[in-house]
């Protein structure tokens, strides 16, 4: 169970930021606002973080996306999607549970 | 393909939704803002108005069920009090609220 099982297309967005002890990879839809949240709240907390529009691929590159996320964490991913040190992961914007993951 | 949408477009489109139904939108202007946004940008691309919050496959048919009013509000609204993306709310809410996210009702597919 790993994102190096996950083949990631090449459009990732690195976004800087002081706390950057955890890798954190976000898989978001530009158009979604649960994920534009996600996206400010890892900014303003000050994390360094990567994120990925999903809705900005094409649809074929996409579903296989979807199916090696599915298959590497055994869930359907819905958006946004975070997972932390390749391994962490959570479905849908609940920075409760974000917050717990990067202590 | 369908015509593009402007803003106005958009709010004209929920704003009727939402008196049909006996809904109200989402009073949180940011938020407001950037569903219709949300739901202006998938009008343009994909020629109707898939919910802003799930993922699109690019085919009016397959995404039947997520086109806004999506097929999951009515009974999302009745038990959460607002719909999945948060942009209708149940009459007697306040919609002005910050809200947690809902569980997917929508099924798996595959």
């Amino acid at each position: 169970m790993s994102l190096d099982q996950v083949k990631i297309p090449d459009n990732v967005v690195e976004v800087k930021g002081p706390r950057d002890t955890h890798k954190i990879f976000l898989i978001t839809l530009s158009t979604c606002m649960w994920c534009k949240r996600g996206k400010k709240w890892l900014t303003d907390q000050g994390y360094a973080y990567s994120y990925l529009d999903i809705d900005k691929i094409p649809v074929k590159e996409k579903n296989e996306l979807k199916l090696e996320l599915q298959s590497a964490f055994g869930v359907r991913p819905r958006f946004p999607f975070i997972v932390v040190d390749k391994m962490f992961w959570n479905s849908g914007y609940n920075p409760d549970i974000w917050e717990d993951m990067l202590k | 393909m369908s015509e593009k949408k402007t803003i106005t477009d958009v709010k004209n489109y929920v704003t009727n939704i939402a008196e049909r139904r006996n809904w109200v939108l989402n009073k949180d202007p940011h938020t407001f803002d950037d569903l219709v946004e949300g739901l202006q940008q998938n009008f343009n691309r994909l020629g109707y108005y898939n919910c802003p919050c799930r993922d699109s496959q690019n085919s009016n048919k397959l995404d039947n069920d997520i086109i806004c009013p999506c097929k999951y509000a009515e009974q999302d609204i009745g038990e959460f009090g607002y719909c999945y993306c948060t942009l209708y709310f149940d009459s007697k809410l306040d919609s002005s609220k910050k809200v947690p996210m809902i569980p997917e009702r929508r099924p798996e597919k595959e």
